[in-house]
C-alpha cells in the first residue's frame, strides 16, 4: 500500500522549490514549443536528451516535468489567437477561444485559459497525490474490448460536439481512422494503403497530420480577413491594458467549481493509456455543454466552453504519470520518454519506486504543482503582449505560419516527405474547413487508428476470430450504450426541437 | 441533418441554397481511399484486414446515407451541385493557388537552397503575392528577420538537420 506522509511532503515541497532555476528556462521553453504546432514536449525532450541524461536525476526530472506542464499550457495560446492548436490536446480550445479572440477579447481569453490550466493542473496534482492507489486501478479494468469502445466513443463525441453536422463529423472521424490505418500491419508487416511510399510503412506520422490539418489549412483560410481580430474590434485589442488580464483571471476564478470537475475528467481520462488529452478535452467540453443552462452559447465565445477543455487538458498531465509511476506503463509519448531518461539514471518505475525512491515518486507531482504555481506568476502577465498577434496583418501571418509549421513537420523524422505530407493534409484540412467537416475529427481518427487496430486484433485473437467478443464485457456494453446515445441523441433532439417549433409556428 | 454551433472559421454558404458539390468532396475522397485500401489488402492475412474492414464498412455505410440524403435534398430543389464554397471568395482564388504553388516550390528548393535562404525567399514572395508591391520593403525586412530568427532557433539552438545551403555553409565557416 502506498502511504502518503505529510512531513515528507513538506520537505519535498521545500526541496523542489529550490529548483526554480531549472523550472524557469523549462517553462519558457515549454511555452514556446507548446505554442508551435509540430513541436511538442516529447520532441523537445528527445532533442535535449544529451542535456537531460547528463543532469542529476532530480534536476532532469524537474526539468522534464516543468517542460511537460508548460507545453500543455502553451498549446492553448495559438489555439485561441489563430485557431491553430499547438497539440491535439488543445483541439477543443479554439471552439470558444478563437471567437473570443476575433471579438477583441483575446487577452481575456488567454488569461481565462491560463488560470483554468493552472487551476486544473494544481487540483489534479493534489488529487493524484492523494488518490494514486485507487486511480491506478482504473487502467486494470480497461481491456482490449473496453478500449475499442472508448476510442469509438471518443470519435463519436468529437463528431457530435465539434462538427456542424453529426453525420459529417462521423464521416470525418472514420476517414481519419482509415488514414490512421495506413502502414504495415502489426503481425505480418503487410504494407497497406501506402501508395508505394516507404515513408508510410510506419504509418502516418502524427505531426505532419496535425500541422497540415490545423495550421496549413488555417493559413489558407485566414487570408480572407485583414487580421485575426475584426476591424470593429481592433481598437479593443490595441488599447487593452492590464484590466483585461485581471478581468479574465477573475472570471476564471469565479468558475472554480467548473475548473475542478472538468480537470478531474482530464485526470481520469489521462490515466487510461492511449486515450489522450484530445479525448479528455472534448469529453470535458461536451459534459460542460450538457450541464450548462446556456448550451446554445457554446461555440460563440462562451467562457465555460474555454475553461472546460483547458482544465481537462492540464488534468491529463497528472493522469498520464499515474500508470507510469504505479505500474511502469507510460500514459503517453512524453511519459514514455521520461521513462527512458529515468531508466538511464537507474530509476525503475513501478510499485517498488514508492518504497525505494519515494522522493522521485512523489517528487514528480510536487514538481508539477510547484511548476504550476511558478507559471501563475510568470505567464499571466504575458497575455497582454501575446494578444498583439491578432493585430498582425494576415498577409504577414499566413506565410509565417506556413513556413514555421512546415519546419515543425520536418523536425520529428527529418524527412522532406513529411513536409509534402503536411501540405497534402493541409489541402484536406482546407476542404474540410470550407465544407463543414471538422478537422479535429479527422486528426483524432488518425491518432486513434493504429491504437484501435491494435486492441481490435488483440480482442479477436483472444476470441479466435469471434466478433461477439466486442459485446462480451459488461463495462464494454455500458460504453457501447453511451456511444449509441451520443450518436443518436443529436438526431432525436433536433427532431423533438423541430416538432416543438411547429405548433408555435402554426399558431 | 442536424446543425450544431461550432467555433470554426468558415464563410457562410450562399443564402437559400446548399452546395452539395463541395460537401461531397470529402466523402468522395474517403470512398476512393477506402476502396484503394481494400484493394491493397485483398490478399493480406486476416490480421491485416479485420480492423479496417470493420471501420471501412461503417464508413462506406455512412457515405451511402450521406449521398442518399444529399440526393433527396437536391431533388427537392433546396441545394445545388456547386463547388463555389471551396473557392470563396473568388477574388482570393488566384492568390490561394499562388500561395500553394509557393509552398510546393519552397519544399523543393529547400533541398538545394538550405533552410535560411529558402525560407527568406518563400516568405518574401508569399507576402508579395498576398499584399502586392506595396509591402515590398517591409516584406523584405520581416522575411529577413524571420529567416534569421528561424536559423538561430531551429538550426543553432535545436540543431535540426535541415539541408545545408549557401547561408548555412557560410555560417559554419565563419562561426566557431
Amino acid at each position: 500500500m502506498i502511504e502518503f506522509d505529510w512531513s515528507t511532503f513538506a520537505g519535498l515541497l521545500a526541496h523542489t522549490a529550490g529548483f526554480w532555476y531549472v523550472m524557469l528556462p523549462a517553462i519558457a521553453l515549454g511555452l514556446v514549443v507548446g505554442a508551435i504546432p509540430g513541436f511538442s514536449a516529447a520532441n523537445t525532450i528527445i532533442i535535449l536528451l544529451p542535456l537531460t541524461l547528463a543532469l542529476e536525476v532530480e534536476t532532469a526530472l524537474v526539468f522534464m516535468v516543468a517542460l511537460y506542464a508548460s507545453a500543455r499550457m502553451g498549446a492553448g495560446v495559438p489555439a485561441i489567437l489563430v485557431n491553430i492548436p499547438g497539440t491535439a490536446g488543445a483541439a477543443a480550445t479554439p471552439l470558444d477561444g478563437y471567437p473570443m479572440a476575433r471579438a477583441g477579447r483575446g487577452q481575456q481569453a488567454l488569461a481565462i485559459s491560463f488560470v483554468a490550466s493552472i487551476g486544473g493542473g494544481l487540483l489534479t496534482t493534489i488529487a493524484a497525490l492523494a488518490l494514486m492507489p485507487w486511480l491506478a486501478r482504473v487502467a486494470f479494468y480497461l481491456h482490449s474490448v473496453e478500449m475499442i469502445v472508448v476510442m469509438l466513443f471518443g470519435i463519436s463525441l468529437i463528431a457530435t460536439v465539434a462538427a456542424r453536422d453529426t453525420l459529417k463529423g462521423l464521416i470525418a472521424g472514420l476517414f481519419g481512422l482509415m488514414l490512421g490505418s495506413i502502414g504495415t500491419d502489426h503481425v505480418y508487416a503487410t504494407p497497406r494503403g501506402t501508395f508505394g511510399f516507404l515513408e508510410l510503412y510506419d504509418g502516418v506520422p502524427l505531426i505532419p497530420a496535425l500541422v497540415g490539418l490545423f495550421a496549413i489549412s488555417e493559413a489558407f483560410v485566414i487570408i480572407e480577413q485583414r487580421a485575426i481580430v475584426t476591424d470593429d474590434d481592433r481598437g479593443l485589442v490595441a488599447s487593452a491594458g492590464w484590466a483585461q488580464t485581471l478581468e479574465g483571471a477573475s472570471i476564471a476564478v469565479s468558475r472554480w467549481w467548473h475548473i475542478t470537475w472538468t480537470s478531474l475528467i482530464g485526470l481520469i481520462v489521462g490515466i487510461v493509456p492511449g486515450a489522450g488529452a484530445a479525448i479528455a478535452s472534448f469529453v470535458a467540453y461536451q459534459q460542460s455543454r450538457f450541464f450548462s443552462r446556456t448550451p446554445e452559447l457554446y461555440g460563440t465565445g462562451h467562457v465555460e466552453g474555454l475553461v472546460a477543455p483547458e482544465a481537462a487538458n492540464n488534468g491529463v498531465t497528472s493522469g498520464t504519470l499515474i500508470p507510469l509511476l504505479v505500474i511502469g506503463i507510460p500514459g503517453g509519448a512524453t511519459a514514455a520518454i521520461m521513462l527512458v531518461v529515468m531508466q538511464y539514471h537507474g530509476v525503475n518505475f513501478g510499485p517498488s519506486l514508492f518504497e525505494e525512491r519515494p522522493e522521485i515518486a512523489y517528487g514528480i507531482f510536487i514538481a508539477m504543482g510547484v511548476t504550476y504555481a511558478v507559471m501563475a506568476l510568470t505567464i499571466l502577465p504575458l497575455a497582454r503582449y501575446m494578444t498583439r498577434v491578432t493585430l498582425v496583418p494576415t498577409l504577414f501571418l499566413a506565410p509565417l505560419i506556413l513556413s514555421f509549421t512546415l519546419v515543425g513537420a520536418f523536425v520529428p523524422r527529418e524527412y522532406m516527405f513529411d513536409m509534402y505530407l503536411a501540405v497534402a493534409f493541409g489541402i484536406l484540412g482546407y476542404i474540410a474547413r470550407k465544407t463543414g467537416y471538422h478537422v479535429a475529427a479527422i486528426l483524432i481518427g488518425v491518432i486513434l487508428g493504429p491504437l484501435l487496430e491494435q486492441y481490435f486484433i488483440r480482442a479477436l485473437r483472444m476470441s479466435q476470430g469471434d466478433l461477439s467478443v466486442l459485446f462480451s464485457s459488461t463495462l464494454g456494453n455500458v460504453l457501447w450504450a453511451f456511444l449509441l446515445l451520443t450518436v443518436a441523441f443529436p438526431f432525436v433532439f433536433s427532431r423533438w426541437r423541430a416538432r416543438q417549433r411547429q405548433p408555435s409556428a402554426q399558431s | 441533418m442536424n446543425e450544431q454551433p461550432a467555433g470554426e472559421s468558415q464563410r457562410p454558404m450562399p443564402s437559400g441554397s446548399r452546395s452539395f458539390g463541395s460537401e461531397l468532396v470529402i466523402p468522395g475522397l474517403a470512398l476512393l481511399f477506402t476502396v484503394y485500401y481494400f484493394v491493397s489488402i485483398h490478399e493480406a492475412p486476416w490480421t491485416a484486414k479485420a480492423s479496417t474492414y470493420f471501420i471501412g464498412g461503417i464508413l462506406l455505410a455512412l457515405i451511402v446515407v450521406f449521398v442518399a440524403l444529399a440526393l433527396k435534398t437536391l431533388a427537392s430543389g433546396a441545394a445545388s451541385l456547386s463547388f463555389a464554397p471551396l473557392f470563396a471568395p473568388p477574388e482570393l482564388a488566384l492568390k490561394r493557388l499562388g500561395l500553394l504553388g509557393l509552398v510546393g516550390a519552397y519544399i523543393y528548393v529547400l533541398e538545394f537552397g538550405g533552410f535560411t535562404l529558402s525560407t527568406f525567399l518563400f516568405l518574401y514572395l508569399a507576402m508579395l503575392t498576398l499584399g502586392g508591391l506595396r509591402v515590398a520593403r517591409i516584406g523584405a525586412l520581416v522575411a529577413g528577420a524571420c529567416a534569421l530568427g528561424g536559423y538561430v532557433l531551429f538550426i543553432a539552438v535545436f540543431e535540426t538537420r535541415f539541408p545545408q545551403g549557401p547561408f548555412e555553409t557560410l555560417m559554419n565557416a565563419v562561426l566557431p
